[in-house]
């Protein structure tokens, strides 16, 4: 097997509060391979942008990592990096893209020279040669009239130019891997299906790695291999995109898939899963799930369960058992 | 444009209730000014005379009317006092108001910036609690008494700075800078605590926005962050407090004049209230305040200038 | 709780200064070491002794009884003045709120050209004209804090304009009295206490200078600024006499200004 990219293992961060520690990740696992797109996906308040903030190295600062290991091209511990080594890897090795493109970008710094500075910081290249080498990424983005838009200012873009421009920012250091959350919530639907194509785009022509958080299945399936569900903090269910989708196994991943809209459902009210997602002070010993799941029994108040290999799909639920078959619903 | 036609009509307003003001105030005093210049023994033809000739015997309208054209011309009327035309005497004096609400301005900035951006990059460490301390300090610190103080240190005690001699730039530069130095520090001071709480708090909430966390995750320092991404961002308020500082100065060097005997136009102020030559003070009150007026009005065009995110409204 | 605890100790830093001065204040008005104006010839410009703590000033009067009577003046001004501020500036802010429109457009230029005169320059102004003395020190620098209430009481008015409730009892034929009394003054009454604070302070740093420059405070009545007038030749000589009345000077407007900051800190944090 080809070595992943990214390599996380019983990853814990915990929030460090006057009266103690909570964890807000709890053993998460996961990774990512070359040229592989991986959704996380799971309702606000699971863990999926602090996943991506402890990635980069840049936990708040009542939040740490406690347990676990992110290791990245098998070798740099991502764990324990001093601020200097911090700076080398971001931009260059691993990039960021956030979901509000207005606020993402400085105001008032010209937008071609946010996005060559990564270069001017990274590499020591001439700075006309990183001009034009940024004016070329933003054509390739999809930018029309790059050399005029390097000089201007976001609030002179639209909010689907400005989210190309975040792109840019994002690859023009050729990261190994590029973490994007929820990059195409902000933007509206026309939009949102460009900037849908251009990732695509990107997949198949430049060969990116991503780790792409959303909560639209819809943008999921679109663009992502494989999935990763959490909830409260936990990876409940992981699997290809299509066989989530069609087979959900866990309880909330099935309540979730039930949640989406959709067009043979029309004039029914949307399902929502009843109750919320438990707060960081009041999560338990046993499943996290328990308080909302329609099909808990005892033990799940008490034991955690295992994780379950189940064909391609890996699920966290006393319901499945190693040997079993995915059961007939 | 149509701001900048909004401005120039509020400037306009302002200036002309800032004229009506200080000529109202000057109505209220008792006595005829024509007396008060011919002294106690002219008789009532005299003083008539002297009122017709001085046009104080029109209305109160007209007398404004001529006032304020008079200013327009330049003709400030005539001092009691020193029986000179008001605008040569202000002429001047005014040199040495300038040069001391320039330096002292400098000061402002050459100290205030850095230190503001310092106490802000070490947020949350002692160094940074002292000096928030010591801004508390600089502006509850009267500026006059602190000039005694700076006098009694580098003049009295260490004789490094010359007290209450002034030296103007025509004739010794340096000697000129150091007979500024002392009085530029004093009325700067609590200008300085006031610039760095306000940068230092200025940064502190762009440190917070997202486009910095975006700068961090394109690897960039925090010293690169602060410098090429925070400051572009905090000057566009600093400009605002600028004109502010400017204007506190001009008040403040009233003060200062006097404490280090400085021929300004602060001490002249006081001498002439103390000589109550009134056409002169009048006259010199109106001058700064439509200063401060101009100066603000250039504050606020200049801001549009430099904000990119207002300059294409326009 | 750490955090809270730690924030708040500018504010009670200030509190204690400001309580200890008023205390000074009160016992002056019955006890004073020795009478304030009580010339010692033989004592002349003495050193801080036990005799005299703050020492004596160039006519061999107890410095430390001069500040003490001269808190006095300091409060007396400072209270008055931040009220005739407070008045003046609230009937031009609620004006300018309350009627919006050309009249608000007309209050605020008032207020700008109140503005443009920098520092003293205003009270400088108006005392040339009234003459000086403790009645007319105050109404000019009461003048100087009128801008900053009419701003706030200005927008506090436009605001709370903007509330449903008002606008529903408003539409119940309820008087603009009542609105005023009922709705708007309750929602006004911290920023102005924080105003008037910060305002305080102000007045008594104007004060100083004011009669520093003679335009004050006049003899007989006792003031720290003129002290500070009266001690500046002897600088050389008795540079007690300055440090000491500077550092009271000091002490009170620092005092207003941490408790000032204090307060606002909190109401930030509440809301």
């Amino acid at each position: 097997m080809v070595e992943p990219i990214l390599d996380v293992k019983d990853l814990d961060v915990s929030f460090t509060f006057p009266d103690g520690q909570y964890k807000a990740i709890d053993s998460l696992s996961f990774t990512v391979h070359s040229n592989e797109v991986v959704g996380i996906v799971g309702e606000s308040g699971c863990g999926k942008t602090l996943t991506s903030l402890a990635i980069m190295g840049m936990l708040p600062d009542n939040a740490s990592i406690t347990n676990g290991s992110i290791c990245f091209r098998h070798k740099r511990h991502l764990v324990s990096l001093s601020e200097k080594e911090w700076q080398s890897i971001r931009g260059r090795a691993i990039s960021m893209i956030f979901q509000e493109p207005m606020t993402a970008l400085n105001p008032v710094y010209p937008v071609g020279k946010q996005i060559s500075e990564v270069l001017i910081k990274h590499t020591k290249q001439s700075r006309k040669a990183i001009k034009e080498q940024t004016i070329q990424l933003m054509k390739q983005v999809g930018l029309p009239r790059a050399e005029a838009l390097y000089h201007s200012y976001p609030h002179q873009l639209s909010g689907g130019m400005r989210q190309r421009i975040v792109i840019a920012m994002a690859l023009i250091g050729e990261p190994d891997l590029i973490i994007a959350d929820e990059p195409t919530t902000a933007l509206d639907v026309t939009i949102q299906s460009q900037i849908i194509q251009l990732f695509r785009k990107l997949k198949q022509e430049k060969k990116v790695s991503m780790l792409f958080i959303s909560h639209d299945w819809g943008v999921l399936s679109q663009v992502c291999d494989r999935v990763l569900v959490l909830y409260a903090g936990q990876l409940v269910e992981t699997g290809p995109i299509s066989r989530l989708v069609d087979e959900p196994l866990h309880p909330y991943t099935k309540g979730l898939i039930r949640s989406i809209p959709d067009r043979a459902k029309r004039g029914e009210p949307l399902y929502t899963i009843p109750g919320r997602v438990p707060p960081l002070k009041e999560r338990h010993r046993g499943c996290p799930f328990y308080d909302r799941c329609r099909e808990r029994m005892e033990i799940c108040r008490t034991v955690r369960p295992k994780t379950v290999n189940i064909k391609e799909q890996m699920v966290q639920c006393h319901l499945y058992t190693e040997e079993m078959d995915v059961p007939s619903s | 444009m149509r701001y900048i036609i909004y401005k120039l009509s509020t400037f306009i307003v302002t200036i002309a209730l800032v004229s009506l003001i200080v000529f109202s105030v000057f109505q209220v005093l008792p006595g005829r000014p024509a007396q008060t210049i011919l002294g106690i023994d002219a008789d009532e033809q005299q003083v008539a005379q002297l009122e017709k000739e001085l046009g104080l015997d029109q209305s109160l309208w007209e007398q404004y009317i001529s006032w304020i054209s008079g200013l327009f011309s330049g003709d400030l009327g005539e001092s009691l006092k020193y029986q000179q035309p008001v605008i040569d005497i202000l002429l001047d004096r005014i040199p040495v108001t300038f040069s001391l609400a320039m330096l002292s301005i400098v000061l402002t900035a050459l100290i205030g910036i850095p230190l503001g951006i310092f106490i802000a990059r070490t947020d949350g460490k002692w160094v940074s609690t002292i000096l928030s301390m010591l801004t508390q300090l600089g502006i509850a610190i009267p500026s006059f008494w602190f000039g005694f103080i700076l006098i009694l240190l580098f003049s009295v005690t260490f004789k490094l700075f010359p007290s209450n001699s002034y030296v103007p730039w025509s004739e010794d530069f340096f000697g000129a800078l150091q007979s500024f130095f002392l009085p530029a520090l004093a009325l700067a001071l609590s200008n300085i605590a006031i610039m760095i709480r306000y940068l230092r708090n200025t940064i502190l909430d762009q440190m917070k926005m997202d486009y910095v966390r975006t700068a961090k995750c394109k690897g960039l320092s925090e010293r690169w962050i602060v410098y090429r991404h925070i400051l572009r961002n905090a000057f566009i308020p600093i400009l605002t407090i600028f004109g502010m500082i400017i204007a506190d100065t001009l008040g403040g060097s009233i003060i200062i004049e006097n404490v280090f005997s400085l021929p300004g136009l602060g001490s002249l102020l006081i001498q002439s209230i103390s000589a109550r030559d009134f056409p002169l003070v009048q006259s010199m009150v109106l001058y700064i305040a439509v200063l401060v007026v101009f100066i603000n009005f250039l504050v606020d065009l200049l801001y549009k200038v430099i904000d990119p995110r207002i300059r294409l409204k326009g | 709780m750490m955090m809270k605890r730690r924030k708040s100790i500018p504010f009670h830093i200030g509190l204690t200064i400001v309580m200890l001065l008023f205390l000074m204040m009160l016992i002056s008005l019955f006890y004073t070491p020795y009478d304030p104006n009580m010339m010692q010839t033989n004592a002349r410009l003495a050193k801080p002794s036990l005799e005299h703590l703050f020492g004596t000033d160039n006519f061999g009067r107890d410095i430390l009884s001069r500040m003490m009577q001269g808190s006095q003046t300091a409060f007396l001004i400072g209270i008055s003045s931040v009220s005739v501020g407070l008045f003046f500036g609230f009937l031009i802010g609620a004006c300018a709120g309350y009627f919006g429109g050309w009249i608000d457009e007309l209050c605020m230029r008032f207020i700008d050209a109140l503005m443009a005169f920098p520092g003293i320059l205003l009270a400088i102004m108006l005392i040339t004209v009234f003459e000086p003395g403790i009645k007319n020190t105050i109404l000019a620098l009461g003048m100087m804090s009128v801008p900053t209430f009419a701003r706030i009481i200005r927008s506090s008015f436009m605001q709370t304009k903007q509330f449903d409730y008002v606008k529903a009892s408003k539409a119940k034929g309820a008087g603009s009295i009542h609105i005023i009394f009922k709705h708007i003054l309750p929602n006004i009454v911290s920023p102005i206490l924080v105003a008037a604070t910060l305002s305080f302070s102000g007045t008594i740093l104007a004060e100083a200078g004011l009669s520093y420059l003679g335009l004050g405070v006049q003899p007989p009545d006792p003031s720290w600024g003129r002290m500070l007038k009266e001690a500046q030749p002897y600088i050389a000589t008795a540079p007690w006499y300055v440090i000491i009345t500077g550092t009271m000077i000091t002490l009170m407007v620092l005092g207003f200004n941490l408790l000032g900051d204090g307060i606002r800190d909190q109401q930030d944090k509440k809301s």
